[in-house]
C-alpha cells in the first residue's frame, strides 16, 4: 500500500548520511557537471570563466585531474610526494552553484513513501556532493514563502557536512511563494552562477517564469528539477474523497471521477506552460517523478547535459 | 390508476435508495492531504455545473427507475387520462350493466363482489368520460327494475344512488335485452355492453335456450360493431351455507296448537362442519339447534317445534355467520286462524232419527265441543234445512248438505253464488235425495254430477274404494304408509252419478266397480264436493273409518288454506293488498327497515316492486284496510355458487364477440383501463439506458 501524504523524516545519525547513498554517489561521481554557459569566476578545468586573474589566498591542495591547467601544478609538492597536486585558492572556484530547495508544505506530499521534500533533499545532497567533489562552490537555500535558510557557497569538506545537516533538519514549512523568493534571491547574488532549483513549482506559473527570467537576466544558468508525485500526475482516486490542502485550510470533497479529466487537462496545460517557459528562457527543465530513483534521474540528466 | 397488488406499494420508499446512497457517499469519503490543490479547485470549478447536472440526472433516473419498478411490480391499471385514452377500445356507445344481486354480497379479502364491481364501474366510467367515448351508461337492477343513467348524468352521486346491494336475483337475459333496447334507442354505430357480474350460473338461465335465441337476435340487430365484455368480479372459491327453505307443518295455524318449523339447509363445499341454526320469533331467539355436516353432504334439514300464539307472528330461521351472510336467514309470517265456521244442513235432523244425518260431520269437525283440551279451529253449526234457509252462507267457510232430500232452488242459486265467491260446498247424498231437485243444481253449473239411481244392496259386504286421486291436495297425504287407508272403507249403497265432463270436474274417489263416489268441481274461487253416499254410516263405513276425520279436515283445511293469501315472496317479486276493497285509494308498504312507502291505485293494479331486501313487509290497504304481512326471502338459486364458464358464455352469445375479463387480473382492460406494468417496465428499461448514456456522455 502506497503511503500518501506528508512524509516523515527521521532525525539523528551522522549528518548527511541519510541523503548520501554511497552506491548512488559512486555512479554520479564519474560524471561532471558542466556549466553550459559562461559563469562568473575563475574557470578551472573544463569551466570557462569570464574573469581573469586569481585569488591569491591559498586554501588547499587538490589532486591533479586531467584537464587542470598544468601551470597550477605544485612541483614542490610533486617533488616531495611524487604526486601531482594543484594549488587551490579562494578565488579559484570554478562554479558558484546555488541549490535552491523548495521546502514548502506542498513538498511534503507523497504517495510513494518518499515525499517530494525528501526526494529533493536527496537530490540536493547528491548534487552538492558532486559539485564539491569537482571543487565547485556550492550553496544551499531552502525556502517556502520566504527564504528559510541560506548557506552561502563554499568549497570545503566541512561545508558539505553543514549542508547535509541543514538538509537533514529541513522540515516542510508553509505556503509556497516561489516567485518572490526567486526574485529576492536573484537580487541578492551578485556573481553569476548556477542556480539549481528543486521544487514542485506549485505556484503561479507566470510569476515563476518571470522570476526565472530574473535569474537569466542576471546571467545565471538555471536548472529546474521539477518534482512531481505520480499521484499528482495520474490523479488515480475513485471514490468520494476529501482533499485537504497541504498549504492552507482549503478542503474539497469531490468525486474524483467527475474532475479527473479536467484535472489532467489543467495539469497538462500547466506542465506545458512551465516547459515552454523554461525552454524559451534557456532554462534546463528536468521533470522528476518521485517514484523514479533520483540517481537515475541525475545520471540521465547529466548524460544528456554532457553531450 | 389502481393497483392489483397495492400491498407492494409499501416498497415505494425503495425509490429513495439512490438518494440515500448518494448522501451516504457524500458523508463517507476518504481523506487525502493534497498538494496540487489549485488544479483540483480549478477543475472542480470547471466541472461543477456538469457534475451537478449529471448527478441530478443520474439521481432522477435511478429514483424514477426504482419508482417505476415498484409500480410495475404492483401492477398498475391505468384508469383514465392519457393512458386510458390510449387503451380505450372501440368507439361509440357503451353500456354498463351491473349485477347487484344477493350473491354479490359475498366477501373476499375484506371486500364484497359488489365493492369490486363498483370499483370497476368507476374505472370504466372515469376512463370513458375522460376519453369522451362514453355516450351512454346504464345500471340494471335485478328483478323487473331497470334503472338507467346516461351521458352527463353519470356521476358518482348517481352511481351511489343506483348501486345498492339487493337480495334479489339477477337475470342476465332480461338485463341484456333491456340494455340492448336502450342501445337501440341511442343511435347507430359501434356499441359495447359491459356486464359486471359474479358469473353465478343461476343468473344466466343457460338451459333456457328459447329466450337466449331471442336475446341473441336482439343483440345481433345492434350491428357488427357490437360486442359484449363480461367483467368477472366473483369469487372462485365459493363456500357458502344457506337456509334454502323454511316451511310450517300446518297450513292453517290454530292458536294453541304446536307446529313444526322446518328449515332446509344447503351448502357448497365439503368436509365435516357444523352449523348453528336458530329460530327467532320477532327479534327474540327461541330455539337453537346444531346441524352436523359430514363428508360431501350438501343438504340438511332441521325442525323447531313451537306453539301458535293468538296473535300474528313473524319468525325467521337463522344460521351462524359464513362467507355470504345475506342468505343465512329466512323469514316467515304466521297468521293464526281462530275460527273456521262450517254450516251443516241436516236433511235428517237428530230429532228425526238416531243422531241425525250430520252427526258424524259435526263430531269430525269438533270431537270435543265442550273441551279446550285440543285447540280446534272448526266451529260446526248444525241446522235443519228450514233453519239453514235463514242463514247467510257467506258467513261460513264451508257448507255441508247432509242428506238433504230436496234442496230448494233458491238455496242452489245462493250456493252457486257463494261458491263462486270462494265458498266450499260439500254434498252428501242420502236415502231420500230427489234427483230432480239436484239436477237443477247441475243445470245451474253448481254440482258436478247428476244422480241416477241408488246402486248396491244393504245386504252385501260392500265394495271398497279402489281409486284415489292422490294428486288432489286434500288427498295427497293419504298416500303415506302412516296414514289411514281410504281403501279400507266399504260402501254397500251409493247413488249412481253421471259426472260432468269438463276440466273443472274430477273424481277424487272411485269404487272398485268404477262408480264415482266423491266428485270435485272447481267453480269460480270455490269448490263443490259431491259424495255418492250419506255421511251417517247407513250406506258405508266411511263415517266410522279412521280416514273420515282427516278426510273431512283436509278437504276443508285444504280449501281454507288455499283461500288464505300467499304470504311468501322472493325478493324482487311485487306485493300488494290481497283484497282490494272498493273504496281503496292506495296502500302503504312498510319495509323491513321500517321505511314506509305509499302507492296509489290508478288505472292499473298498483303493486310494490321495491322488495329487493329480504324481510317482513307489511301492506295495508288505504284508507282503513287490515295489515297483511309478507315474508320476502332470497330465491334459493341465488344462494348457489356454481359459476358459468367463459366457454358457456360464448356458447350462449355465439356470434357476438365476447371478452371475459377477470377483474383481479384486468389483463385485457376494463373498458379503457389497461395494465400499466408493461409501460412501467419499458420506462424502467429506458431509464436504465438513459442512466448509462448520462454516465458515459456527461463528464
Amino acid at each position: 500500500m502506497r503511503r500518501t501524504g506528508s512524509g516523515t523524516r527521521s532525525r539523528g545519525g551522522r549528518a548527511g548520511r541519510r541523503y548520501l547513498d554511497p552506491k548512488k554517489l559512486a555512479r554520479i561521481s564519474a560524471l561532471e557537471l558542466r556549466a553550459r554557459s559562461v559563469v562568473e569566476g575563475l574557470y578551472s578545468g573544463m569551466h570557462k570563466s569570464p574573469y581573469h586573474g586569481f585569488s591569491v589566498e591559498f586554501t588547499e591542495y587538490r589532486e591533479y585531474v586531467p584537464g587542470d591547467d598544468t601551470r597550477h601544478i605544485d612541483w614542490r609538492a610533486y617533488g616531495k610526494t611524487d604526486r601531482h597536486y594543484v594549488k587551490r585558492f579562494e578565488a579559484e572556484t570554478n562554479l558558484r552553484c546555488y541549490l535552491m530547495l523548495d521546502a514548502s508544505k506542498s513538498m511534503a506530499f507523497t504517495s510513494t513513501g518518499t515525499s517530494k521534500l525528501e526526494y529533493g533533499c536527496q537530490l540536493a545532497a547528491s548534487l552538492g556532493y558532486l559539485m564539491l567533489r569537482q571543487q565547485d562552490l556550492v550553496g544551499l537555500l531552502t525556502f517556502d514563502s520566504a527564504v528559510r535558510r541560506y548557506i552561502p557557497p563554499r568549497c570545503s569538506p566541512p561545508h558539505l557536512r553543514v549542508m547535509m545537516r541543514e538538509l537533514e533538519e529541513t522540515e516542510p514549512g508553509s505556503e509556497t511563494d516561489v516567485a518572490r523568493v526567486f526574485n529576492d534571491f536573484a537580487e541578492r547574488i551578485r556573481r553569476r552562477g548556477l542556480i539549481i532549483i528543486i521544487s514542485d513549482l506549485f505556484d503561479d506559473v507566470d510569476n515563476i517564469l518571470k522570476s526565472l527570467q530574473h535569474f537569466r537576466h542576471r546571467k545565471h544558468e538555471v536548472i529546474v528539477f521539477h518534482l512531481l508525485d505520480p499521484q499528482e500526475l495520474a490523479f488515480p482516486f475513485d471514490r468520494m474523497t476529501l482533499f485537504d490542502d497541504l498549504e492552507g485550510s482549503r478542503r474539497l470533497v469531490v468525486d474524483p471521477k467527475t474532475v479527473r479529466d479536467e484535472y489532467a487537462s489543467q495539469f497538462d496545460n500547466y506542465m506545458r506552460k512551465v516547459m515552454r517557459g523554461c525552454r524559451d528562457q534557456k532554462v534546463d527543465y528536468v521533470r522528476v517523478h518521485t517514484e523514479v530513483p533520483f540517481d537515475e534521474v541525475l545520471v540521465r540528466y547529466l548524460s544528456v547535459r554532457h553531450r | 390508476m389502481t393497483f392489483q397488488n397495492p400491498g407492494l406499494l409499501w416498497l415505494l420508499p425503495l425509490a429513495l435508495i439512490p438518494i440515500v446512497i448518494h448522501l451516504l457517499n457524500r458523508l463517507r469519503y476518504k481523506r487525502v492531504q493534497w498538494a496540487a490543490m489549485d488544479f483540483l479547485i480549478a477543475s472542480r470549478m470547471e466541472t461543477i455545473k456538469r457534475s451537478r447536472l449529471k448527478n441530478l440526472l443520474l439521481l432522477a433516473a435511478r429514483f424514477l427507475g426504482l419508482l417505476l419498478l415498484v409500480l410495475a411490480i404492483a401492477r398498475p391499471v391505468a384508469t383514465g387520462g392519457m393512458l386510458a385514452s390510449v387503451f380505450v377500445g372501440g368507439t361509440g356507445r357503451r353500456m354498463v350493466l351491473l349485477d347487484n344481486s344477493m350473491s354479490m354480497e359475498i366477501v373476499r379479502a375484506g371486500k364484497s363482489s359488489l365493492d369490486r364491481a363498483v370499483e370497476c364501474l368507476e374505472i370504466i366510467l372515469d376512463a370513458s368520460a375522460r376519453a369522451e367515448r362514453l355516450s351512454f351508461a346504464a345500471l340494471v337492477q335485478p328483478g323487473e327494475q331497470t334503472m338507467y343513467v346516461s351521458g352527463e348524468e353519470v356521476t358518482p352521486e348517481a352511481i351511489g344512488e343506483l348501486v345498492a346491494q339487493t337480495h334479489a336475483s339477477f337475470d342476465v337475459r332480461s338485463a341484456l335485452r333491456s340494455a340492448g333496447r336502450e342501445l337501440t334507442l341511442t343511435g347507430d354505430g359501434n356499441a359495447e355492453m359491459i356486464l359486471i357480474t359474479d358469473l353465478q350460473r343461476s343468473n344466466w338461465h343457460a338451459e333456457d335456450t328459447g329466450v337466449w335465441t331471442r336475446v341473441r337476435d336482439e343483440l345481433t340487430a345492434l350491428g357488427e360493431g357490437f360486442s359484449v365484455r363480461v367483467v368477472d368480479v366473483g369469487s372462485k372459491d365459493w363456500r357458502n351455507t344457506a337456509v334454502a327453505d323454511v316451511s310450517l307443518s300446518e297450513t292453517v295455524l290454530v292458536p294453541g296448537r304446536r307446529v313444526a318449523v322446518r328449515a332446509g339447509l344447503a351448502r357448497s363445499g365439503s368436509g365435516p362442519a357444523s352449523s348453528v341454526v336458530s329460530l327467532y320469533l320477532g327479534e327474540e331467539r327461541q330455539t337453537v339447534t346444531e346441524v352436523e355436516w359430514s363428508g360431501d353432504e350438501t343438504a340438511a334439514s332441521c325442525a323447531f317445534e313451537m306453539e301458535i300464539g293468538a296473535e300474528p307472528m313473524s319468525a325467521r330461521v337463522e344460521l351462524g355467520e359464513d362467507t355470504l351472510t345475506a342468505d343465512n336467514r329466512r323469514f316467515l309470517v304466521m297468521d293464526p286462524c281462530r275460527d273456521i265456521p262450517v254450516l251443516c244442513m241436516d236433511g235428517r235432523p237428530a230429532g228425526a232419527g238416531a243422531g241425525g244425518a250430520s252427526a258424524f260431520i259435526a263430531w269430525a269437525l269438533d270431537p270435543e265441543p265442550d273441551s279446550d283440551r285440543v285447540p280446534n279451529p272448526f266451529r260446526p253449526v248444525v241446522k235443519s234445512g228450514a233453519e239453514a234457509a235463514a242463514s247467510v252462507l257467506g258467513d261460513f267457510s264451508a257448507v255441508v248438505l247432509a242428506s238433504v232430500a230436496m234442496p230448494a232452488p233458491d238455496l242452489l242459486a245462493e250456493s252457486r253464488t257463494y261458491v263462486e265467491k270462494g265458498g266450499m260446498l260439500v254434498v252428501f247424498l242420502g236415502e231420500g235425495a230427489d234427483p230432480a231437485a239436484y239436477r237443477k243444481g247441475v243445470e245451474l253449473g253448481l254440482l258436478p254430477a247428476a244422480m241416477k239411481t241408488i246402486e248396491g244392496s244393504e245386504k252385501s259386504d260392500g265394495i271398497p274404494i279402489a281409486s284415489v286421486d292422490y294428486a288432489a291436495p286434500a288427498l295427497e297425504k293419504f298416500g303415506g304408509p302412516d296414514n289411514p287407508h281410504l281403501q279400507d272403507v266399504r260402501v254397500w249403497r251409493w247413488w249412481k252419478l253421471e259426472v260432468q265432463r269438463d276440466e273443472s270436474t274430477k273424481v277424487l274417489l272411485g269404487l272398485e266397480n268404477g262408480a264415482p263416489w266423491l266428485v270435485e268441481k272447481r267453480l269460480g274461487s270455490g269448490v263443490v264436493f259431491v259424495c255418492a253416499s250419506p255421511c251417517d254410516g247407513s250406506w258405508s263405513t266411511m263415517p266410522v273409518s279412521p280416514a273420515f276425520l282427516p278426510l273431512i279436515h283436509r278437504l276443508i283445511i285444504t280449501f281454507v288454506s288455499a283461500s288464505i293469501p300467499e304470504s311468501f315472496r322472493t325478493t324482487g317479486e311485487p306485493i300488494g293488498p290481497s283484497r282490494r276493497p272498493a273504496d281503496m285509494i292506495g296502500f302503504q308498504v312498510t319495509a323491513p327497515d321500517g321505511k314506509t312507502s305509499l302507492y296509489r291505485t290508478g288505472a292499473g293494479e298498483a303493486l310494490c316492486r321495491d322488495t329487493l331486501r329480504a324481510g317482513i313487509y307489511t301492506v295495508r290497504a288505504l284508507p282503513d284496510g287490515a295489515g297483511e304481512r309478507y315474508a320476502v326471502n332470497i330465491p334459493f338459486e341465488e344462494t348457489q355458487g356454481e359459476r358459468i364458464s367463459e366457454e358457456e358464455i360464448r356458447g350462449l352469445l355465439r356470434d357476438i364477440p365476447v371478452t371475459v375479463v377477470r377483474a383481479d387480473d384486468r389483463e385485457r382492460g376494463l373498458a379503457g383501463s389497461s395494465e400499466g406494468w408493461p409501460l412501467a417496465a419499458l420506462a424502467v428499461l429506458l431509464l436504465l439506458v438513459a442512466e448509462v448514456v448520462i454516465a458515459r456522455t456527461i463528464d
